[in-house]
């Protein structure tokens, strides 16, 4: 192929300018307005930087009082609780069906792969109702109890156990691993890969959801991130602006700085999914 | 040790039917119930594998010897895999018994057997060091369940000393094998010889009275497995225990074993020392298998009580079966000799000469339809050459016959003396 | 990735463990899974349907069996019907909306590797994003008076318009902002899927007079990017049939259900009108809309991996 020229280098950087600003505004708007205070916060829409720090308050604001440290804290607890239950529950079960023989396994392989098509949408209703008669709602365990086991984790870990050599389990039993043992001394590890992308997709899809957190919770002080950053807005509209935006970077950052530290697990990990 | 070897030998005879087991008074006492010493380290009787469409192992009866080293050969799928799962542990038997050091271990967990196995792939845990790949059984074997924990070390000064004592011991036996440099390093950063060293010293780390080591060469290239094979030769005069080696290469059991079981669909053919079942095989696969080149096969015809006919010539044979029965005729390739002037020989053409350096093999076509290979120095065929007519003589007295089913024929005259 | 719906366990080799102990043990580990399956997605799935079949409401005493009344009811709904085409609609926006976008970008970024993996991450990071914040974000951007996306257009000299309050406007804005969201999955997408374009391809294209980047574009890019592209339309299908968090943040279905969908939909009838038998009925109908297209991105999943 012809060396390219470096015309068409520069035209491609014209052309993927609009595109990534695109995709960067509503980031850069929103760290922008949430440096902003007071009298400066509607003016001059394009001006990036503020003409003083005041605006570092917001986040103080934020943190305290809105409470986005709450909710922050809540996000954490729910995905990894969330996280800790479907990987306690599926890696045993994929190694089983990976490595085990016995009846019925045809069966339960066939169950995990038809819960897996189900839409998670067509279980908020009995889920809530579950719960509530369970006297359930409004707690931690209404955020973390329906996702607690994935069909999708077992799905992949089965594939990924499948591929660990057999002598790998044989020499493990002979060397006196008890079978939970070879979970999780031996097969996890040595599907690190498949484990670590599913986590990030777990953490990522329970970190964004709101619909269930908005069905199952009402005590405020539970709230998750986007649920938390939703009743402020609606509590304060057009009033705190600044830490509005503030809760909008504290939500979005932590997802943000851990991808572009590891972009490409990350990528191959959302992308596992397909 | 002329009387266990007899009592093997008087069987092959009747290789296909299953012999008399001992009972279990028998069994123990041969065990030296009396002296208290287990003369067999492994001992298997009856023992079958039945799966659902198939037969893997067919009634196997077998006794290891202590500190001899055993080879299990056979082509692939005859079952000498599943034989060493079923001694590990690692697989049940449909049915038989099973003692190891005198043990009924059947039933009885892989790691609560005293042996060690050395996988085909090596098995080693890819995201353990190779320090911690050896030391992994001594862990599991001495500490306990909370002092395995992570972090235990920090906590626990017995945690700790037991880790010290381990660490030791694996410095030891990895300096005994080579690999004491390599010890910091990853599976994924050692080469296939390392590796293997890493997995026999994981081996070797229990202890135990038996190594059992399923095709370990396979995985290396031509020259490092001669290499590796004259290492472990060495290892076992080192430690002096029990080896069961399986493969399907019959060279490397010819050259490591003290004995070789030859299997054949989920039975044994023969269990003997290499040299026997060179000289005296009891199968016709036996025979088949081992050697090289591979033994020359002619059919051959009953024609009178006694005596069998091959390629025109008459020999004697204890076989009594009516005239007419057909059989199979053997002769190894260095038994035929090529003769000169006016001796009396079977006519034949040359096909085709391999110059082995010291050795010639020669292909040759008899009576228009038989193709043999005879063996000789180049010394004795100067000067020939492809498509050549020769005359070759077949010593009768190192025929090997076998019957229809393959079991062998003993030839020689009845009451004749040696 | 090997596809779903063609796995073959059943004659695999698997190690036997002794027969002695296999069982209990299997059982043991698969336990846990096994009932939460049932408990958590199983039991409630197979629930849904048998509540579409009555007219219970949350927090009533007593239900009775209506039969398929639920789903007449559904039929000749209104709104329902206004729900399900604007989400047809939005969809109709996004998918292409997304496709393209993302085509136009990974073909631009893997044309040279300069800054590579910086044009990767900026445009993927939208795809991560909290949507629910982000879309408060969006509120502000799209302000009539004070945001940024009119000061931009009252630069350029054109009118800005009240992007949420409009009816006319308000679903493209909201399609706007989930192309948004989506197009830097399908880049990612469209890259491995043109890094798997083997270089011969276009070589033999030369060979036989695709002179311009042009004609290579149409005669090899496109092409094998096919499957690729059929898979993205699927898997943005589904994801559009799901669109929940930028109505219930934005608009809630206004202005005057201009921007209602089926999910925002289910969700104020089930617990805003607390029709719990109305509400099912909804949620069987979306879920074999969801569950028709999921059928669909197995299949085409089947295809992109195995076109060579």
């Amino acid at each position: 192929m012809r060396t390219p020229g470096a015309r068409s280098g520069i035209a491609r950087h014209l052309l993927l300018a609009p595109t990534a600003i695109f995709a960067a505004a509503p980031f850069l708007w929103m760290v922008t307005l949430s440096l902003r205070s007071g009298p400066e916060m509607f003016t001059e829409p394009l001006r990036l930087i503020p003409t003083n720090l005041a605006g570092l308050e917001n986040y103080g604001t934020a943190l305290r009082e809105v409470p986005m440290l709450r909710f922050l804290a809540n996000g954490v607890i729910v995905c990894g609780g969330i996280l800790a239950l479907q990987l306690l529950t599926s890696a045993p079960c994929a190694y089983a069906l990976a490595k085990h023989q016995f009846r019925g396994r045809g069966a339960l392989f066939t169950t995990v792969i038809i819960a897996l098509m189900i839409p998670p949408q067509i279980l908020t209703i009995p889920l809530f109702v579950g719960l509530y008669s369970a006297g359930l709602l409004d707690s931690y365990a209404a955020l973390i109890l329906p996702s607690a086991v994935s069909p999708f984790a077992i799905f992949l870990l089965t594939q990924a156990f499948r591929t660990i050599p057999d002598d790998l389990v044989h020499a493990a039993r002979l060397d006196g691993l008890s079978e939970l043992s070879i979970v999780w001394r031996i097969m996890v590890p040595a599907a690190a890969p498949a484990v670590l992308a599913f986590s990030i997709l777990s953490i990522v899809a329970h970190w964004n959801d709101l619909l269930w957190p908005l069905i199952a919770i009402q005590d405020r002080n539970l709230a998750t991130p986007p649920l938390g950053v939703l009743l402020f807005r609606n509590q304060e509209a057009g009033d705190e602006y600044g830490p509005l935006m503030a809760s909008a970077v504290l939500i979005v950052a932590p997802l943000i700085v851990a991808f572009l530290a590891a972009q490409k697990r990350f990528i191959k990990g959302l992308t596992y999914a397909t | 040790m002329l009387a266990p070897n007899a009592v093997l030998l008087e069987r092959d005879a009747s290789f296909a039917a299953h012999p008399q087991g001992d009972s279990t008074a028998d069994h123990a006492a041969q065990n030296g119930a009396a002296d208290g010493k287990p003369r067999h380290t492994i001992s298997l009787r009856r023992i079958t594998r039945k799966y659902q469409e198939s037969v893997a192992l067919d009634g196997i009866d077998l006794d290891v010897r202590e500190g001899e080293f055993l080879a299990i050969v056979g082509p692939s799928g005859c079952g000498k895999s599943t034989l060493l799962k079923i001694i590990a542990g690692l697989d049940d038997p449909t049915a038989g018994e099973l003692w190891i050091n005198g043990r009924p271990s059947i039933g009885l967990e892989p790691r609560a057997r005293d042996i060690a196995m050395v996988f085909q792939t090596y098995a080693l845990y890819p995201h353990m060091t190779a320090a911690q790949n050896i030391a992994l059984p001594l862990r599991m074997r001495r500490m306990r369940r909370w002092q395995r924990l992570p972090g235990m070390a920090l906590l626990s000064s017995g945690a700790r000393k037991g880790l010290a004592e381990i660490k030791t011991e694996v410095s030891a036996i990895a300096g005994s094998l080579g690999i004491a440099h390599l010890l910091h390093r990853k599976p994924s950063q050692l080469s296939g010889g390392q590796r293997q060293r890493v997995a026999v010293a994981r081996a070797m780390i229990r202890r135990p009275a038996v190594f059992l080591m399923d095709e370990p060469l396979s995985n290396l290239d031509a020259k490092l497995r001669v290499e590796m094979r004259r290492e472990i030769a060495s290892l076992h005069r080192r430690l002096g225990i029990t080896f069961v080696y399986v493969t399907h290469d019959q060279s490397e059991a010819m050259t490591l074993a003290d004995r070789v079981a030859v299997m054949a669909n989920g039975e044994f053919l023969q269990v003997a020392a290499p040299r026997e079942l060179y000289a005296d095989p009891a199968h016709l696969e036996v025979a088949r298998f081992v050697g090289t080149p591979t033994i020359n096969c002619l059919p051959a015809e009953v024609t009178a009580p006694g005596t069998i006919d091959v390629l025109g010539t008459s020999v004697p044979c204890s076989l009594i079966a009516p005239t007419g029965t057909p059989a199979t005729a053997c002769i190894r390739p260095e038994h035929i000799l090529v003769v000169r002037g006016a001796e009396h020989g079977v006519d034949a053409s040359v096909i085709s000469i391999e110059d082995h350096g010291a050795d010639l093999y020669v292909r040759v076509l008899v009576a228009r339809e038989h193709e043999l290979t005879l063996r000789a120095s180049p010394a004795d065929l100067a000067g020939l050459r492809n498509g050549q007519a020769v005359r070759i003589r077949l010593t009768p007295e190192n025929f090997l016959f076998f019957d229809a089913e393959g079991r062998r024929i003993r030839a020689g005259r009845r009451a004749a003396a040696a | 990735m090997t596809a779903v719906a063609s796995i073959p366990l059943a004659h695999d080799p698997a190690p036997s463990v002794p027969q002695s102990r296999a069982a209990l043990l299997s059982y043991g580990l698969t336990a846990p899974a096994l009932i939460g399956v049932f408990v958590l997605i199983l039991l409630p799935a197979a629930s849904v349907l048998g509540l579409a079949l009555t007219d219970w409401q949350f927090g009533a005493k007593r239900l009775s069996f209506i039969g398929v009344a639920n789903f007449r009811k559904l039929w000749a709904d209104p709104v329902f019907w206004k729900a399900a085409a604007n989400t047809a609609l939005y969809a109709a926006i996004v998918i292409p909306g997304t496709i393209m976008l993302g085509l136009a970008v990974s073909l631009l970024i893997h044309a040279r590797s300069s800054f590579k993996s910086v044009y990767q991450a900026i445009h993927f990071i939208p795809v991560m994003a909290t949507m629910a914040a982000m879309a408060i974000v969006w509120e502000s951007m799209l302000h009539p008076t004070i945001g940024l996306v009119n000061h931009l257009l009252s630069m350029a000299g054109l009118g800005g318009r009240n992007w949420l309050r409009d009816p006319a406007m308000v679903l493209p804005t909201l399609a706007v902002i989930g192309i948004w969201q989506q197009f830097g999955f399908a880049m990612v997408l469209f890259m491995s899927g043109l890094q798997s374009i083997p270089k011969e391809l276009y070589e033999a294209a030369r060979a036989d007079g695709a002179a311009s980047a042009f004609d290579r574009f149409f005669i090899v890019t496109l092409p094998m990017l096919g499957p690729v592209a059929l898979f993205i339309a699927v898997v943005t299908a589904i994801r559009s049939l799901q669109v929940f968090d930028t109505v219930q943040v934005l608009t809630q279905g206004g202005p005057n259900g201009a921007s209602e969908v089926l999910l925002h939909r289910l969700y104020v009838e089930a617990f805003g009108f607390l029709r719990t038998g109305y509400g099912a009925a909804f949620t069987v109908v979306f879920t074999a809309a969801v569950a028709i297209l999921t059928v669909l991105q197995t299949r085409t999943l089947d295809r992109r991996v195995h076109y060579a």
